[in-house]
């Protein structure tokens, strides 16, 4: 099973639309994909249309009140645990209960978890202890970027998380950074993808998110990209990724 | 003419060290107290436990009063 957190403490960077889409794209490749909803707003839920009123959500897996399973919603292409506003009221509370080791409250909440090949955590916008659980969880970070100067700002401070992270002892890799939102008509987007390939080579995905109106459109349907317009330029993009991903091992 | 540049090359450079940093490439001195050690052993916050733990010393001196007597019994000889 594998394990990767799309984080980016900036909002609007494209961290749900990756993490529905790499996900759908995964799906389709016949891969069984769990999405797990990690931000109070939850955006990821609102986006595939999951209604969580009456019914367990990730909050109450965290602080151990129901089983992962019974959380779970399952959509025809993919499985969510979805989130809702209450969880920023159980980050406050994990944070008073197990304030030594509340970076691994997500780790432990979905130890024994099984019959997934991935499973996909969509951070909040920010560097709090939600997003330190979905780092720790997955060991393994995609952090999508905007390809404008702002964005630079935040990638260097995620970074500098993941630093203090492993020098905790918490294993940590960077999957890759993904250069989103990509207006190829603007001279700022082509030259930021350039000098972000030059500076750290490897570490940035070959795979760029073009701009699209697809992906916009999509949450409004209550669907994935992948699912609302096949053949659209976003479905091309996130398959690109997902193969991408599949290589990289 | 040359090529227009938009965002400043000390930017790229510090993104640049941050990475290899991150992806621990880079040596940097380690801060003290966070050492390395196996999964689920360690937390960020050691903190609030340390603190925990010297306020039970505190009180645990308090509570037998050695110092203060032994202070007393100097301050008798003296």
């Amino acid at each position: 099973m594998r394990k990767i957190t799309v984080i980016n403490q900036k909002g609007g960077t494209g961290k749900t639309t990756t993490a529905i889409n790499l996900g759908a794209a995964f799906s389709e490749m016949g891969r069984e994909v769990l999405l797990v909803d990690l931000d109070p707003q939850a955006g990821l839920t609102e986006s595939l249309g999951v209604e969580t009123s009456g019914r367990p959500t990730v909050a109450e897996v965290l602080t151990r009140e129901v089983e992962p399973r019974e959380a779970f919603h399952t959509l025809p292409n993919l499985t969510v645990l979805p989130s809702s506003p209450v969880l920023a009221e159980t980050e406050k509370r994990i944070l008073r209960e197990r304030p030594s080791d509340y970076p691994l409250a997500l780790k432990d909440a979905l130890a024994g978890l099984r019959g997934f090949d991935f499973v996909i955590v969509d951070c909040p916008p920010s560097l709090g202890a939600l997003s330190l659980m979905g780092m720790v969880y997955s060991g393994s970070l995609l952090i999508p970027l905007q390809t404008q100067y702002m964005a630079l700002n935040g990638l260097e401070k995620i970074l500098g998380m993941v630093k203090t992270i492993r020098e905790a002892g918490f294993p940590m890799e960077i999957l890759g950074i993904l250069p989103c939102m990509y207006d190829v008509r603007t001279s700022l987007s082509r030259q930021v993808e350039e000098h972000l390939r030059d500076t750290l080579r490897d570490k940035v995905f070959r795979t760029v998110i073009r701009q699209s109106i697809s992906l916009a459109e999509a949450p409004a349907r209550s669907k994935d990209v992948l699912s609302y317009q096949p053949g659209g330029r976003g479905a091309e993009d996130y398959r690109a990724l997902a193969q991408e991903v599949l290589q990289h091992g | 003419m040359g090529k227009k540049t938009l965002i400043p090359e000390e930017k790229w450079e510090g993104l640049r060290h941050a990475m290899e940093e991150a992806a621990g490439t880079r040596k940097t001195s380690k801060a003290p107290g966070i050492l390395p050690a196996a999964e689920g052993e360690v937390s960020l916050r050691k903190g609030g436990k340390k603190k925990k733990e010297k306020k039970e010393k505190k009180k645990g001196k308090k509570g037998k009063g050695k110092k203060k007597d032994g202070k007393k019994k100097k301050k008798g000889k003296g």
